[in-house]
């Protein structure tokens, strides 16, 4: 997929692990699992919103794009 | 009554087509069994059906006087003659063609089951559903012309063997297109199922 979620950089960066960001921004540690993981279809802006907010970061930070390998 | 999930009416069905399955899966077996001991076992009193069309001669005039009608046509007559088999071997290839029906039958029944069966614990959007109905549709519109392939071949035989004063039988392909629009329409309920899966899936996948 051309759309990677950098979630493991931020939350590494933060010195948060996964269960206390999905405390904390209330979702499943499942559900972030799966934007983690980056098996996620589609992320919503609310979920995006407590995203930025608790990691302090921009949208950009959280999401790159790489373009598809043609091989 | 819900409509899915547990004690609902999917639920309900769901134990009927287990109950039908099994009916039919018990029928099957006793006549695979008949089958393959038809040729020696002795049948006498045994009677087979033979679905004939057949048309009455003017000879048998058709009335009703009360009603003030002195002259009706009987048309599309249809019933079942019933023989007795000379010996085993008569009995064979019709007890095929019943053995395929069951077969097909059970097997059309399974695949319900198993959809009615996600439905009961609701789980509608299950990935093999739309799969599962497609190939009941399909089923549905292929067994329709085999079944009337089927009456016309048993048509055919009466209509050549059988005789009856005031009586003349027929050989008519008896073809259902209703059975084809049903298939049509099961169709387009597996596209449905197919869309609800997509947006099931893209749904558990949206954080």
């Amino acid at each position: 997929m051309a759309l990677r979620v950098k979630l493991d950089h931020l939350l590494l960066d933060r010195r948060l692990t996964l269960t206390e960001l999905a405390d904390r921004i209330g979702i499943t540690i499942a559900n972030l699992s799966v934007l983690k993981t980056n098996k996620a279809r589609a992320i919503r802006f609310s979920t995006l919103e407590a995203l930025c907010r608790e990691l302090n970061c921009q949208p950009g930070d959280l999401v790159e794009w790489t373009p598809d390998d043609p091989a | 009554m819900n409509a899915l999930g547990k004690w609902s009416i999917a639920s309900l069905l769901m134990h009927l087509l287990t109950a039908v399955w099994c009916v039919l899966a018990l029928v099957l077996v006793i006549s695979v069994g008949l089958m393959a001991a038809s040729p020696f076992i002795d049948l006498s009193g045994a009677e087979l059906g033979i679905p004939v069309s057949f048309r009455i001669d003017a000879s048998h005039p058709v009335a009703a006087p009360s009603l003030g009608i002195e002259a009706a046509q009987l048309r599309d007559a249809r019933g079942t003659l019933i023989v007795s088999p000379r010996d085993g071997t008569d009995v064979v290839g019709p007890m095929l063609v019943v053995v395929g029906m069951l077969a097909f039958g059970l097997w059309v029944v399974g695949e319900l089951r198993a959809v009615f069966r996600t439905l009961s614990d609701g789980r509608p959007f299950a990935a093999a559903n739309a799969a599962r109905i497609r190939r009941v549709a399909w089923a549905v519109m292929l067994c329709e012309p085999v079944r009337a392939l089927v009456f016309y071949s048993a048509g055919s035989m009466a209509a050549a063997h059988f005789t009856s004063p005031g009586l003349r039988f027929e050989a008519s392909p008896d073809f259902e297109v209703l059975a084809i629009v049903n298939g049509l329409i099961l169709l387009v309920v597996a596209e449905v199922f197919r869309a609800g899966t997509r947006l099931d899936e893209e749904q558990s996948l949206t954080v």
